[in-house]
Protein backbone atom coordinates (compact mmCIF):
# COMPACT_ATOMS: atom_id res chain seq x y z
CA UNK A 1 0.00 0.00 0.00
CA UNK A 2 1.42 3.31 -1.03
CA UNK A 3 1.49 6.02 1.56
CA UNK A 4 -0.17 9.29 0.82
CA UNK A 5 2.46 12.00 0.72
CA UNK A 6 0.26 14.85 1.73
CA UNK A 7 2.91 16.34 4.00
CA UNK A 8 5.25 17.09 1.12
CA UNK A 9 5.78 20.69 0.20
CA UNK A 10 4.89 21.92 -3.22
CA UNK A 11 4.21 20.12 -6.47
CA UNK A 12 6.71 18.46 -8.74
CA UNK A 13 5.43 19.88 -12.01
CA UNK A 14 8.69 21.15 -13.46
CA UNK A 15 10.78 18.20 -12.31
CA UNK A 16 8.15 15.80 -13.64
CA UNK A 17 8.32 17.55 -17.00
CA UNK A 18 12.05 16.90 -17.14
CA UNK A 19 11.67 13.24 -16.14
CA UNK A 20 8.85 12.59 -18.59
CA UNK A 21 10.01 14.49 -21.66
CA UNK A 22 12.32 11.81 -23.15
CA UNK A 23 9.75 9.02 -23.06
CA UNK A 24 6.89 11.33 -23.99
CA UNK A 25 8.63 12.68 -27.09
CA UNK A 26 9.58 9.15 -28.17
CA UNK A 27 6.11 7.70 -27.67
CA UNK A 28 4.32 10.67 -29.16
CA UNK A 29 6.37 10.85 -32.36
CA UNK A 30 6.85 7.12 -32.91
CA UNK A 31 3.63 5.66 -31.47
CA UNK A 32 0.80 8.18 -31.21
CA UNK A 33 1.41 9.98 -34.51
CA UNK A 34 1.83 6.69 -36.45
CA UNK A 35 -1.37 5.25 -34.92
CA UNK A 36 -3.29 8.34 -36.05
CA UNK A 37 -1.32 8.23 -39.29
CA UNK A 38 -2.47 4.68 -39.97
CA UNK A 39 -6.09 5.77 -39.67
CA UNK A 40 -5.36 8.74 -41.95
CA UNK A 41 -3.55 6.67 -44.59
CA UNK A 42 -6.38 4.11 -44.54
CA UNK A 43 -8.58 6.82 -46.08
CA UNK A 44 -6.21 7.29 -49.01
CA UNK A 45 -5.32 5.63 -52.22
CA UNK A 46 -1.56 5.91 -52.21
CA UNK A 47 1.48 4.10 -53.62
CA UNK A 48 4.01 6.42 -51.83
CA UNK A 49 5.54 7.54 -55.14
CA UNK A 50 2.63 9.49 -56.60
CA UNK A 51 0.53 12.00 -54.63
CA UNK A 52 -2.12 10.44 -52.35
CA UNK A 53 -5.79 10.56 -53.28
CA UNK A 54 -8.46 10.86 -50.61
CA UNK A 55 -11.01 8.09 -51.06
CA UNK A 56 -12.95 8.19 -47.79
CA UNK A 57 -13.99 4.77 -46.58
CA UNK A 58 -13.45 3.09 -49.95
CA UNK A 59 -10.69 0.84 -48.58
CA UNK A 60 -12.98 -0.36 -45.80
CA UNK A 61 -15.88 -1.02 -48.15
CA UNK A 62 -13.42 -2.92 -50.35
CA UNK A 63 -12.43 -5.07 -47.35
CA UNK A 64 -16.10 -5.68 -46.61
CA UNK A 65 -16.80 -6.58 -50.23
CA UNK A 66 -13.93 -9.08 -50.30
CA UNK A 67 -15.07 -10.64 -47.05
CA UNK A 68 -18.61 -11.07 -48.30
CA UNK A 69 -17.75 -12.26 -51.79
CA UNK A 70 -15.26 -14.82 -50.48
CA UNK A 71 -12.16 -13.53 -52.19
CA UNK A 72 -8.62 -14.07 -50.99
CA UNK A 73 -9.06 -11.90 -47.89
CA UNK A 74 -11.67 -14.25 -46.45
CA UNK A 75 -9.30 -17.17 -46.97
CA UNK A 76 -6.53 -15.14 -45.31
CA UNK A 77 -8.66 -14.56 -42.23
CA UNK A 78 -9.76 -18.20 -42.08
CA UNK A 79 -6.10 -19.28 -42.33
CA UNK A 80 -5.18 -16.94 -39.48
CA UNK A 81 -8.02 -18.29 -37.35
CA UNK A 82 -6.98 -21.86 -38.20
CA UNK A 83 -3.39 -21.14 -37.17
CA UNK A 84 -4.43 -19.45 -33.92
CA UNK A 85 -7.16 -21.90 -32.97
CA UNK A 86 -4.83 -24.90 -33.26
CA UNK A 87 -1.52 -23.39 -32.12
CA UNK A 88 -2.73 -21.67 -28.95
CA UNK A 89 -4.45 -24.59 -27.14
CA UNK A 90 -1.77 -27.03 -28.28
CA UNK A 91 1.12 -24.85 -27.10
CA UNK A 92 -0.65 -24.10 -23.83
CA UNK A 93 -1.42 -27.73 -23.05
CA UNK A 94 2.11 -28.90 -23.80
CA UNK A 95 3.75 -26.11 -21.80
CA UNK A 96 1.40 -26.61 -18.85
CA UNK A 97 2.30 -30.30 -18.82
CA UNK A 98 6.00 -29.50 -19.02
CA UNK A 99 5.79 -26.93 -16.23
CA UNK A 100 3.96 -29.39 -13.95
CA UNK A 101 6.83 -31.83 -14.46
CA UNK A 102 9.46 -29.13 -14.00
CA UNK A 103 7.73 -28.12 -10.77
CA UNK A 104 8.45 -31.52 -9.19
CA UNK A 105 11.38 -31.42 -6.86
CA UNK A 106 13.66 -33.48 -9.08
CA UNK A 107 17.28 -32.94 -9.97
CA UNK A 108 18.37 -31.48 -13.26
CA UNK A 109 15.35 -29.21 -13.65
CA UNK A 110 17.62 -26.25 -14.41
CA UNK A 111 19.16 -28.09 -17.37
CA UNK A 112 15.75 -28.91 -18.84
CA UNK A 113 14.67 -25.32 -18.38
CA UNK A 114 17.68 -24.13 -20.38
CA UNK A 115 17.05 -26.64 -23.16
CA UNK A 116 13.36 -25.79 -23.49
CA UNK A 117 14.08 -22.09 -23.51
CA UNK A 118 16.71 -22.29 -26.25
CA UNK A 119 14.25 -21.66 -29.14
CA UNK A 120 12.92 -18.56 -27.36
CA UNK A 121 16.28 -16.80 -27.53
CA UNK A 122 17.09 -17.90 -31.06
CA UNK A 123 16.13 -15.66 -33.95
CA UNK A 124 12.99 -16.98 -35.60
CA UNK A 125 14.76 -16.42 -38.92
CA UNK A 126 17.38 -19.04 -38.00
CA UNK A 127 14.68 -21.37 -36.64
CA UNK A 128 12.68 -20.99 -39.85
CA UNK A 129 15.69 -21.93 -41.96
CA UNK A 130 16.33 -25.02 -39.81
CA UNK A 131 12.71 -26.12 -39.99
CA UNK A 132 12.43 -25.47 -43.69
CA UNK A 133 15.24 -27.96 -44.18
CA UNK A 134 13.77 -30.39 -41.65
CA UNK A 135 10.53 -30.35 -43.63
CA UNK A 136 12.28 -30.97 -46.94
CA UNK A 137 10.41 -33.98 -48.34
CA UNK A 138 13.51 -35.70 -49.75
CA UNK A 139 16.39 -35.08 -47.38
CA UNK A 140 14.79 -33.41 -44.35
CA UNK A 141 15.15 -34.91 -40.90
CA UNK A 142 11.42 -35.46 -40.41
CA UNK A 143 10.76 -37.59 -43.47
CA UNK A 144 14.02 -39.45 -42.88
CA UNK A 145 12.83 -40.28 -39.37
CA UNK A 146 9.38 -41.28 -40.63
CA UNK A 147 10.98 -43.45 -43.30
CA UNK A 148 13.08 -45.20 -40.67
CA UNK A 149 10.00 -46.49 -38.85
CA UNK A 150 9.53 -49.91 -40.39
CA UNK A 151 7.12 -52.73 -39.75
CA UNK A 152 7.04 -56.30 -41.06
CA UNK A 153 5.16 -56.54 -44.32
CA UNK A 154 5.33 -57.72 -47.89
CA UNK A 155 7.56 -56.07 -50.49
CA UNK A 156 8.03 -57.53 -53.99
CA UNK A 157 6.33 -60.71 -52.90
CA UNK A 158 8.74 -61.29 -50.01
CA UNK A 159 8.41 -60.78 -46.30
CA UNK A 160 10.37 -57.68 -45.39
CA UNK A 161 10.43 -54.64 -43.18
CA UNK A 162 8.48 -51.96 -45.00
CA UNK A 163 8.04 -48.30 -44.02
CA UNK A 164 5.05 -47.67 -41.79
CA UNK A 165 4.37 -44.50 -43.78
CA UNK A 166 5.34 -45.24 -47.39
CA UNK A 167 4.41 -41.80 -48.69
CA UNK A 168 5.15 -39.16 -46.07
CA UNK A 169 3.73 -35.70 -46.82
CA UNK A 170 5.68 -33.05 -48.69
CA UNK A 171 4.98 -30.75 -45.71
CA UNK A 172 5.54 -27.15 -46.80
CA UNK A 173 4.85 -28.05 -50.41
CA UNK A 174 1.59 -29.88 -49.68
CA UNK A 175 -1.57 -27.71 -49.53
CA UNK A 176 -2.99 -29.84 -46.71
CA UNK A 177 0.18 -30.08 -44.68
CA UNK A 178 1.77 -26.64 -45.08
CA UNK A 179 -0.24 -25.00 -42.32
CA UNK A 180 0.07 -27.94 -39.90
CA UNK A 181 3.83 -27.81 -40.53
CA UNK A 182 3.93 -24.12 -39.63
CA UNK A 183 1.80 -24.87 -36.56
CA UNK A 184 4.11 -27.67 -35.34
CA UNK A 185 7.13 -25.39 -35.72
CA UNK A 186 5.36 -22.52 -33.92
CA UNK A 187 4.27 -24.72 -31.01
CA UNK A 188 7.82 -26.03 -30.69
CA UNK A 189 9.16 -22.47 -30.67
CA UNK A 190 6.84 -21.23 -27.93
CA UNK A 191 6.88 -24.14 -25.47
CA UNK A 192 9.79 -22.91 -23.35
CA UNK A 193 8.53 -19.36 -22.98
CA UNK A 194 5.05 -20.44 -21.90
CA UNK A 195 6.42 -23.16 -19.62
CA UNK A 196 8.54 -20.57 -17.78
CA UNK A 197 5.45 -18.41 -17.26
CA UNK A 198 3.43 -21.40 -16.06
CA UNK A 199 6.25 -22.48 -13.77
CA UNK A 200 6.29 -19.02 -12.16
CA UNK A 201 2.52 -19.28 -11.72
CA UNK A 202 2.83 -22.73 -10.13
CA UNK A 203 5.50 -21.56 -7.74
CA UNK A 204 3.24 -18.73 -6.66
CA UNK A 205 0.60 -21.15 -5.33
CA UNK A 206 0.86 -21.46 -1.56
CA UNK A 207 1.85 -24.86 -0.15
CA UNK A 208 -1.00 -24.70 2.35
CA UNK A 209 -3.55 -25.29 -0.43
CA UNK A 210 -1.86 -28.56 -1.36
CA UNK A 211 -1.50 -29.65 2.24
CA UNK A 212 -5.18 -29.01 2.87
CA UNK A 213 -6.12 -30.97 -0.24
CA UNK A 214 -3.91 -33.90 0.80
CA UNK A 215 -5.47 -33.93 4.26
CA UNK A 216 -8.86 -34.22 2.58
CA UNK A 217 -7.50 -37.29 0.79
CA UNK A 218 -7.47 -35.78 -2.72
CA UNK A 219 -5.65 -37.71 -5.44
CA UNK A 220 -3.24 -36.19 -7.96
CA UNK A 221 -5.96 -35.49 -10.51
CA UNK A 222 -8.31 -33.98 -7.93
CA UNK A 223 -5.52 -31.76 -6.63
CA UNK A 224 -4.87 -30.54 -10.14
CA UNK A 225 -8.55 -30.09 -10.94
CA UNK A 226 -9.55 -28.32 -7.74
CA UNK A 227 -6.38 -26.58 -6.55
CA UNK A 228 -3.77 -26.09 -9.27
CA UNK A 229 -6.00 -25.30 -12.24
CA UNK A 230 -8.24 -22.69 -10.54
CA UNK A 231 -5.33 -21.00 -8.76
CA UNK A 232 -3.39 -20.94 -12.02
CA UNK A 233 -6.20 -19.14 -13.85
CA UNK A 234 -4.52 -15.68 -13.88
CA UNK A 235 -1.46 -17.19 -15.57
CA UNK A 236 -3.61 -19.22 -17.95
CA UNK A 237 -5.64 -16.19 -18.96
CA UNK A 238 -2.52 -14.08 -19.44
CA UNK A 239 -0.79 -16.70 -21.60
CA UNK A 240 -3.99 -17.31 -23.53
CA UNK A 241 -4.48 -13.62 -24.33
CA UNK A 242 -0.86 -13.05 -25.29
CA UNK A 243 -0.86 -16.21 -27.43
CA UNK A 244 -4.07 -15.30 -29.27
CA UNK A 245 -2.70 -11.81 -29.98
CA UNK A 246 0.58 -13.39 -31.09
CA UNK A 247 -1.34 -15.86 -33.27
CA UNK A 248 -3.10 -13.07 -35.15
CA UNK A 249 0.29 -11.45 -35.70
CA UNK A 250 2.20 -14.49 -36.96
CA UNK A 251 4.49 -13.39 -39.78
CA UNK A 252 8.18 -14.21 -39.73
CA UNK A 253 8.00 -18.01 -40.02
CA UNK A 254 5.46 -17.64 -42.85
CA UNK A 255 7.66 -15.09 -44.61
CA UNK A 256 10.74 -17.29 -44.26
CA UNK A 257 9.28 -20.76 -44.81
CA UNK A 258 6.42 -20.54 -47.29
CA UNK A 259 5.86 -16.92 -48.37
CA UNK A 260 2.15 -17.75 -48.31
CA UNK A 261 2.56 -20.80 -50.55
CA UNK A 262 1.09 -23.11 -51.58
CA UNK A 263 -1.32 -20.27 -52.19
CA UNK A 264 -3.42 -19.40 -50.45
CA UNK A 265 -2.98 -22.09 -47.78
CA UNK A 266 -0.48 -20.25 -45.60
CA UNK A 267 -1.44 -16.67 -46.37
CA UNK A 268 -2.07 -15.09 -42.99
CA UNK A 269 -3.31 -11.65 -42.01
CA UNK A 270 0.00 -9.88 -41.34
CA UNK A 271 1.65 -11.47 -44.37
CA UNK A 272 -1.24 -10.12 -46.43
CA UNK A 273 -0.77 -6.62 -44.94
CA UNK A 274 2.96 -6.82 -45.65
CA UNK A 275 2.61 -7.89 -49.25
CA UNK A 276 -0.18 -5.40 -49.97
CA UNK A 277 1.96 -2.57 -48.53
CA UNK A 278 5.49 -3.44 -49.59
CA UNK A 279 5.11 -5.48 -52.77
CA UNK A 280 1.88 -4.06 -54.21
CA UNK A 281 2.41 -0.61 -52.64
CA UNK A 282 -1.27 -0.28 -51.76
CA UNK A 283 -0.57 1.73 -48.64
CA UNK A 284 -4.16 2.87 -48.07
CA UNK A 285 -5.69 -0.59 -48.39
CA UNK A 286 -2.92 -2.15 -46.25
CA UNK A 287 -3.43 0.50 -43.57
CA UNK A 288 -7.15 -0.23 -43.50
CA UNK A 289 -6.27 -3.90 -42.94
CA UNK A 290 -3.89 -2.88 -40.15
CA UNK A 291 -6.62 -0.82 -38.50
CA UNK A 292 -8.90 -3.86 -38.72
CA UNK A 293 -6.19 -5.96 -37.03
CA UNK A 294 -5.93 -3.27 -34.35
CA UNK A 295 -9.66 -3.54 -33.68
CA UNK A 296 -9.51 -7.35 -33.50
CA UNK A 297 -6.61 -7.25 -31.03
CA UNK A 298 -8.27 -4.51 -29.02
CA UNK A 299 -11.40 -6.61 -28.63
CA UNK A 300 -9.29 -9.59 -27.51
CA UNK A 301 -7.63 -7.38 -24.88
CA UNK A 302 -10.96 -5.97 -23.70
CA UNK A 303 -12.33 -9.51 -23.61
CA UNK A 304 -9.44 -10.48 -21.37
CA UNK A 305 -10.19 -7.60 -19.00
CA UNK A 306 -13.84 -8.66 -18.80
CA UNK A 307 -12.88 -12.30 -18.28
CA UNK A 308 -10.42 -11.36 -15.55
CA UNK A 309 -13.26 -9.85 -13.53
CA UNK A 310 -15.61 -12.78 -14.02
CA UNK A 311 -13.60 -15.91 -14.21
CA UNK A 312 -10.15 -15.54 -12.76
CA UNK A 313 -9.60 -16.80 -9.26
CA UNK A 314 -6.91 -14.84 -7.49
CA UNK A 315 -7.03 -17.20 -4.53
CA UNK A 316 -8.36 -14.79 -1.96
CA UNK B 1 3.75 -43.42 -1.14
CA UNK B 2 7.52 -43.29 -1.40
CA UNK B 3 7.49 -45.79 -4.26
CA UNK B 4 4.77 -43.87 -6.02
CA UNK B 5 6.83 -40.67 -5.86
CA UNK B 6 9.86 -42.51 -7.26
CA UNK B 7 7.77 -43.89 -10.09
CA UNK B 8 6.37 -40.42 -10.74
CA UNK B 9 9.86 -38.95 -10.85
CA UNK B 10 10.97 -41.61 -13.31
CA UNK B 11 8.00 -40.88 -15.51
CA UNK B 12 8.72 -37.15 -15.28
CA UNK B 13 12.31 -37.74 -16.39
CA UNK B 14 11.16 -39.85 -19.31
CA UNK B 15 8.70 -37.24 -20.56
CA UNK B 16 11.02 -34.30 -19.92
CA UNK B 17 13.83 -36.18 -21.63
CA UNK B 18 11.75 -37.04 -24.67
CA UNK B 19 10.56 -33.46 -25.08
CA UNK B 20 14.11 -32.26 -24.41
CA UNK B 21 15.41 -34.40 -27.26
CA UNK B 22 12.79 -32.96 -29.59
CA UNK B 23 13.81 -29.46 -28.51
CA UNK B 24 17.49 -30.11 -29.13
CA UNK B 25 17.18 -32.20 -32.30
CA UNK B 26 16.64 -29.25 -34.68
CA UNK B 27 19.70 -27.50 -33.25
CA UNK B 28 21.81 -30.65 -33.53
CA UNK B 29 20.53 -31.11 -37.06
CA UNK B 30 21.48 -27.52 -37.90
CA UNK B 31 25.06 -28.11 -36.75
CA UNK B 32 25.38 -31.50 -38.46
CA UNK B 33 23.87 -30.14 -41.66
CA UNK B 34 26.22 -27.16 -41.63
CA UNK B 35 29.20 -29.52 -41.81
CA UNK B 36 28.03 -31.67 -44.68
CA UNK B 37 29.51 -31.58 -48.16
CA UNK B 38 27.35 -30.13 -50.91
CA UNK B 39 27.00 -33.41 -52.83
CA UNK B 40 26.33 -35.33 -49.62
CA UNK B 41 23.34 -33.18 -48.98
CA UNK B 42 21.22 -34.30 -51.84
CA UNK B 43 21.73 -37.99 -51.17
CA UNK B 44 18.43 -39.24 -49.89
CA UNK B 45 19.68 -42.34 -48.14
CA UNK B 46 22.75 -43.05 -46.10
CA UNK B 47 24.31 -41.70 -42.99
CA UNK B 48 23.04 -38.54 -41.35
CA UNK B 49 26.50 -37.58 -40.17
CA UNK B 50 28.83 -35.79 -42.57
CA UNK B 51 31.73 -37.77 -44.04
CA UNK B 52 34.16 -35.20 -42.75
CA UNK B 53 33.51 -31.82 -41.20
CA UNK B 54 33.30 -29.34 -44.06
CA UNK B 55 34.34 -26.23 -42.18
CA UNK B 56 34.62 -24.44 -45.52
CA UNK B 57 30.82 -24.01 -45.42
CA UNK B 58 31.36 -21.47 -42.66
CA UNK B 59 33.96 -19.67 -44.74
CA UNK B 60 31.53 -19.62 -47.69
CA UNK B 61 28.73 -18.21 -45.55
CA UNK B 62 31.06 -15.60 -44.05
CA UNK B 63 32.34 -14.47 -47.45
CA UNK B 64 28.95 -14.56 -49.23
CA UNK B 65 27.37 -12.29 -46.65
CA UNK B 66 29.21 -9.77 -44.44
CA UNK B 67 28.39 -11.51 -41.15
CA UNK B 68 30.98 -9.46 -39.29
CA UNK B 69 29.13 -6.27 -40.22
CA UNK B 70 25.75 -7.89 -39.43
CA UNK B 71 27.02 -8.83 -35.99
CA UNK B 72 28.43 -5.39 -35.21
CA UNK B 73 25.23 -3.72 -36.44
CA UNK B 74 23.13 -6.00 -34.26
CA UNK B 75 25.31 -5.33 -31.21
CA UNK B 76 25.32 -1.57 -31.73
CA UNK B 77 21.58 -1.32 -32.34
CA UNK B 78 20.54 -3.69 -29.53
CA UNK B 79 22.85 -2.09 -26.96
CA UNK B 80 21.79 1.46 -27.86
CA UNK B 81 18.09 0.59 -27.86
CA UNK B 82 18.40 -1.23 -24.52
CA UNK B 83 20.29 1.60 -22.81
CA UNK B 84 17.87 4.12 -24.30
CA UNK B 85 14.79 2.25 -23.17
CA UNK B 86 16.22 1.73 -19.68
CA UNK B 87 17.00 5.44 -19.36
CA UNK B 88 13.75 6.88 -20.74
CA UNK B 89 11.58 4.26 -19.01
CA UNK B 90 13.17 4.53 -15.58
CA UNK B 91 12.91 8.33 -15.64
CA UNK B 92 9.24 8.22 -16.55
CA UNK B 93 8.61 5.39 -14.10
CA UNK B 94 10.09 7.49 -11.32
CA UNK B 95 7.85 10.40 -12.21
CA UNK B 96 4.75 8.19 -12.24
CA UNK B 97 5.68 6.37 -9.04
CA UNK B 98 7.03 9.17 -6.88
CA UNK B 99 6.05 12.62 -8.14
CA UNK B 100 2.88 14.62 -7.69
CA UNK B 101 1.72 16.64 -10.65
CA UNK B 102 -1.53 17.47 -12.32
CA UNK B 103 -2.83 14.90 -14.80
CA UNK B 104 -0.43 12.19 -13.67
CA UNK B 105 -2.87 9.29 -13.70
CA UNK B 106 -4.47 10.34 -16.97
CA UNK B 107 -1.05 10.59 -18.59
CA UNK B 108 -0.10 7.16 -17.25
CA UNK B 109 -3.23 5.66 -18.80
CA UNK B 110 -2.36 7.42 -22.06
CA UNK B 111 1.08 5.77 -21.93
CA UNK B 112 -0.50 2.37 -21.35
CA UNK B 113 -2.97 2.80 -24.17
CA UNK B 114 -0.16 3.14 -26.73
CA UNK B 115 0.70 -0.50 -25.92
CA UNK B 116 -2.66 -1.61 -27.30
CA UNK B 117 -1.65 -0.91 -30.88
CA UNK B 118 0.12 -3.84 -32.54
CA UNK B 119 3.38 -3.10 -34.36
CA UNK B 120 1.72 -3.70 -37.73
CA UNK B 121 -0.48 -0.64 -37.27
CA UNK B 122 2.41 1.77 -36.91
CA UNK B 123 4.53 0.02 -39.54
CA UNK B 124 3.35 1.86 -42.66
CA UNK B 125 3.22 5.40 -41.18
CA UNK B 126 6.64 4.86 -39.59
CA UNK B 127 8.02 3.68 -42.91
CA UNK B 128 6.65 6.79 -44.59
CA UNK B 129 8.21 8.88 -41.82
CA UNK B 130 11.61 7.23 -42.39
CA UNK B 131 11.37 7.89 -46.12
CA UNK B 132 10.54 11.57 -45.53
CA UNK B 133 13.38 11.92 -43.00
CA UNK B 134 15.80 10.20 -45.42
CA UNK B 135 16.53 7.67 -42.70
CA UNK B 136 16.24 4.58 -44.91
CA UNK B 137 19.46 2.55 -44.60
CA UNK B 138 20.57 4.33 -41.45
CA UNK B 139 21.18 3.46 -37.82
CA UNK B 140 18.74 6.22 -36.90
CA UNK B 141 15.90 4.24 -38.47
CA UNK B 142 16.89 1.12 -36.55
CA UNK B 143 17.36 2.87 -33.22
CA UNK B 144 15.45 6.13 -32.75
CA UNK B 145 11.85 4.85 -33.07
CA UNK B 146 12.58 2.27 -30.35
CA UNK B 147 14.18 4.51 -27.74
CA UNK B 148 11.03 4.86 -25.64
CA UNK B 149 8.96 1.95 -24.37
CA UNK B 150 5.55 2.33 -22.74
CA UNK B 151 5.93 -1.22 -21.53
CA UNK B 152 9.20 -0.38 -19.81
CA UNK B 153 7.65 2.67 -18.12
CA UNK B 154 4.80 0.51 -16.86
CA UNK B 155 7.00 -2.34 -15.66
CA UNK B 156 9.50 -0.16 -13.83
CA UNK B 157 6.78 2.00 -12.30
CA UNK B 158 5.18 -1.13 -10.83
CA UNK B 159 8.55 -2.08 -9.36
CA UNK B 160 9.32 1.41 -8.02
CA UNK B 161 5.94 1.40 -6.23
CA UNK B 162 7.04 -1.60 -4.18
CA UNK B 163 10.14 0.16 -2.82
CA UNK B 164 9.43 1.55 0.67
CA UNK B 165 9.70 5.31 1.05
CA UNK B 166 11.77 5.48 4.27
CA UNK B 167 15.12 5.61 2.51
CA UNK B 168 13.96 8.52 0.41
CA UNK B 169 12.74 10.41 3.45
CA UNK B 170 16.21 10.07 4.96
CA UNK B 171 17.83 11.23 1.74
CA UNK B 172 15.46 14.15 1.50
CA UNK B 173 16.43 15.26 4.99
CA UNK B 174 20.04 15.16 3.78
CA UNK B 175 19.00 17.57 1.05
CA UNK B 176 18.64 15.21 -1.91
CA UNK B 177 16.29 16.27 -4.71
CA UNK B 178 14.38 14.06 -7.13
CA UNK B 179 17.41 13.50 -9.32
CA UNK B 180 19.49 12.42 -6.34
CA UNK B 181 16.80 10.05 -5.09
CA UNK B 182 16.31 8.65 -8.60
CA UNK B 183 19.91 7.80 -9.33
CA UNK B 184 21.28 7.17 -5.83
CA UNK B 185 18.37 5.25 -4.30
CA UNK B 186 15.82 4.09 -6.87
CA UNK B 187 18.17 2.81 -9.55
CA UNK B 188 20.48 0.84 -7.21
CA UNK B 189 17.50 -0.71 -5.42
CA UNK B 190 15.87 -1.66 -8.72
CA UNK B 191 18.79 -3.57 -10.22
CA UNK B 192 16.85 -6.86 -10.55
CA UNK B 193 13.97 -5.17 -12.37
CA UNK B 194 16.32 -3.12 -14.56
CA UNK B 195 18.29 -6.26 -15.45
CA UNK B 196 15.12 -8.19 -16.22
CA UNK B 197 13.63 -5.49 -18.41
CA UNK B 198 17.05 -4.86 -20.00
CA UNK B 199 17.30 -8.50 -21.06
CA UNK B 200 13.81 -8.42 -22.57
CA UNK B 201 14.53 -5.16 -24.41
CA UNK B 202 17.86 -6.50 -25.69
CA UNK B 203 16.35 -9.78 -26.85
CA UNK B 204 13.51 -7.97 -28.58
CA UNK B 205 15.83 -5.63 -30.42
CA UNK B 206 18.34 -8.35 -31.30
CA UNK B 207 15.75 -10.64 -32.88
CA UNK B 208 13.69 -7.86 -34.43
CA UNK B 209 12.87 -8.74 -38.03
CA UNK B 210 10.06 -6.88 -39.76
CA UNK B 211 11.24 -3.35 -39.07
CA UNK B 212 14.86 -3.81 -40.25
CA UNK B 213 13.53 -5.78 -43.22
CA UNK B 214 11.57 -2.73 -44.32
CA UNK B 215 13.99 0.12 -43.60
CA UNK B 216 17.31 -1.51 -44.53
CA UNK B 217 18.37 -2.49 -48.04
CA UNK B 218 22.13 -1.93 -48.04
CA UNK B 219 23.95 -5.18 -47.09
CA UNK B 220 26.51 -3.41 -44.88
CA UNK B 221 23.68 -1.95 -42.75
CA UNK B 222 21.85 -5.21 -42.12
CA UNK B 223 21.40 -6.81 -38.73
CA UNK B 224 21.87 -10.56 -38.20
CA UNK B 225 18.24 -11.66 -38.76
CA UNK B 226 17.78 -9.83 -42.05
CA UNK B 227 21.36 -10.63 -43.05
CA UNK B 228 20.56 -14.30 -42.62
CA UNK B 229 17.33 -13.80 -44.52
CA UNK B 230 19.26 -12.36 -47.45
CA UNK B 231 21.54 -15.43 -47.39
CA UNK B 232 18.44 -17.61 -47.80
CA UNK B 233 17.39 -15.35 -50.65
CA UNK B 234 20.80 -15.86 -52.22
CA UNK B 235 21.06 -19.64 -51.90
CA UNK B 236 17.41 -20.72 -51.79
CA UNK B 237 17.51 -24.50 -51.91
CA UNK B 238 20.79 -24.63 -53.82
CA UNK B 239 23.28 -24.85 -50.98
CA UNK B 240 21.72 -25.91 -47.74
CA UNK B 241 25.00 -26.56 -45.96
CA UNK B 242 26.19 -22.97 -46.30
CA UNK B 243 22.74 -21.71 -45.32
CA UNK B 244 22.90 -23.85 -42.16
CA UNK B 245 26.39 -22.52 -41.43
CA UNK B 246 24.94 -19.01 -41.71
CA UNK B 247 22.12 -19.95 -39.32
CA UNK B 248 24.70 -21.23 -36.81
CA UNK B 249 26.71 -18.01 -37.09
CA UNK B 250 23.59 -15.89 -36.65
CA UNK B 251 22.15 -17.87 -33.74
CA UNK B 252 25.35 -18.48 -31.80
CA UNK B 253 25.94 -15.09 -30.08
CA UNK B 254 22.54 -15.00 -28.38
CA UNK B 255 22.68 -18.68 -27.40
CA UNK B 256 26.09 -18.15 -25.77
CA UNK B 257 24.85 -15.04 -23.99
CA UNK B 258 21.80 -16.95 -22.80
CA UNK B 259 23.88 -19.83 -21.44
CA UNK B 260 26.02 -17.40 -19.43
CA UNK B 261 23.23 -15.14 -18.22
CA UNK B 262 20.27 -17.53 -18.15
CA UNK B 263 19.21 -16.45 -14.67
CA UNK B 264 18.51 -12.94 -15.97
CA UNK B 265 16.64 -14.28 -18.99
CA UNK B 266 14.39 -16.46 -16.85
CA UNK B 267 13.84 -13.66 -14.34
CA UNK B 268 13.06 -11.24 -17.14
CA UNK B 269 10.44 -13.54 -18.63
CA UNK B 270 8.93 -14.27 -15.23
CA UNK B 271 8.75 -10.61 -14.29
CA UNK B 272 7.34 -9.41 -17.58
CA UNK B 273 4.87 -12.27 -17.62
CA UNK B 274 3.51 -11.80 -14.15
CA UNK B 275 3.44 -8.06 -13.64
CA UNK B 276 0.58 -7.92 -15.99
Amino acid sequence: MKRKRTGETGRDGLAALAFLTPSFVGLFIFSVIPILGAIGISLLEWDILSPPKFVGFANYTEIWRELVSGEVLRQVILNTLYFTAVTVPLAMAVSLGISLLLNRKIRGVAAFRVIYFLPSVTSIVALSIIWRLMYNPDYGLINRALGAIRIPGVANGHLAFVPLIPHPPAWLGDPNWAMPAIIIMSVWTGIGYNAILYLAGLQGIGKSYYEAARLDGAGAWQVFRHVTWPLLSPTTLFIFTMSVIGGFQVFTQIFMMTAGNPRPQTMVFVYHIYSQAFTSFKMGYASALAVLLFLIILSVTLGQLAATKRWVNYGN
Amino acid sequence: MKLRTRFGDLLAYLVLGAVGVSMLAPFAWMIVASLRGKAEFFRQVGALLPSGPHWDNYLSAWTTAPFGAFFLNSVFVAVTVTVGQLATSSLAAYAFARMRFRGRDALFIAYLSTMMAPAQVTLIPLFVMMVKLHWIDSYAALIVPSLASAYGCFLLRQFFMTIPGELEDAARIDGAGHWGIYHRIMLPLSKPALAAFGVIAFLGSWNSFVWPLIVINRPSMKTLPIGLQSLQGFYGDANWAVLMAGAVIAALPMVVLFLFAQRFFIEGITLTGLKE
